[in-house]
């Protein structure tokens, strides 16, 4: 029988970094579209996918991580607060760049105004 | 790692959803009793470690080198921490008197459930635990990397050092020029 379920609805953003210990991730204004997102990352920026299904989120993230490089590396949030799932490059290259995905109730920061 | 298990952590790691997501909520656990854990000792933590504890994130910062004294039983780490696009990492040196004798000085040890995918040379942290061993009366602090290694270091005392005016170079930046320094006035 066929599902009658919905699919879930996710959106990318562009992500900056917080630092600090907390990890908060902080989100841009506007959805950006998949081929944005995976320049973005190609260009060694964060990106976050956001929604209400986290095996939705961590899906969107490693497509766009593995379009984008060819593979991933996954890492589980730290102690911080606000910290979230993300996805590396392989072999972390290029370093500090994440594909991060919220994992509700951990959602990343709107942009203040 | 008694919190941030790299059994658990590969589990998390599984690309099938449902083995995924159920370790997932038990990494969740795993963060809170680690914070209560934290704040059960943090007051007789020494105040490197709570100074590290409360400002820094080790996670993702990049090993890039360890000192380890040869009769002296001192332990440093020296690791730039993940910056942002506006802002370079600082680099951070952790100096650890380490627990002599027997019962003491660092423990590694390889998971292979974590499979090492760096660069040859290249090692990250990915999480971190302080903790006191109650019976042995020291601490611990246990990192593990990225390429599935693990090190306990038992220490005493843990002094941290921002290296924010040090210049951390590598040979091929090294010039034929002169590197001077003005005089100190005493």
């Amino acid at each position: 029988m066929a599902s009658t379920e919905e699919p879930a609805v996710v959106a990318i953003y562009e992500a900056e970094r917080i630092s600090g210990p907390d990890g908060a991730v902080q989100r841009g204004d506007a959805p950006i579209s998949e081929a944005d997102a995976i320049a973005r990352l190609q260009g060694a920026e964060d990106i976050v996918v956001c929604g209400e299904q986290r095996r939705a989120n961590r899906n969107k993230a490693r497509e766009l991580t593995e379009a984008a490089f060819g593979g991933f590396e996954e890492d589980e949030p730290h102690q911080g607060r606000m910290a979230l799932p993300h996805f590396h490059p392989p072999a972390r290259d290029p370093d500090e760049t994440h594909a991060f995905f919220e994992a509700p109730p951990k959602h990343a920061r709107k942009k203040k105004k | 790692m008694k919190y941030f298990k790299p059994d658990l952590l590969a589990r998390c790691r599984s690309l099938d959803d449902e083995v995924a997501e159920a370790a997932a909520e038990e990494w969740e656990q795993a963060i809170t009793d680690y914070r209560a854990r934290i704040k059960a000792i943090r007051l007789r933590l020494p105040t490197g470690a709570r100074r590290l504890f409360a400002n820094f994130s080790l996670h993702d910062a990049k090993l890039l080198a360890i000192l380890s004294g040869n009769r002296i039983p001192r332990f440093t780490l020296l690791v730039r921490l993940e910056g942002t696009p506006s802002q370079p990492g600082d680099v951070l040196e952790l100096d650890y008197l380490i627990v002599a004798g027997k019962h003491g000085g660092i423990a590694f040890r390889k998971h292979h459930q974590l499979p090492k995918k760096d660069g040859p040379g290249a090692a990250w942290i990915l999480y971190d635990e302080f903790d006191i061993n109650e019976e042995r009366a020291f601490f611990t602090h246990s990192l593990l990397l990225t390429d599935g290694r693990e090190m306990e270091i038992r220490f005493h005392h843990l002094q941290i050092r921002r290296l924010k005016k040090e210049v951390i170079l590598s040979p091929i930046e090294i010039t034929e020029e002169e590197k001077t320094w003005p005089l100190v006035e005493t």
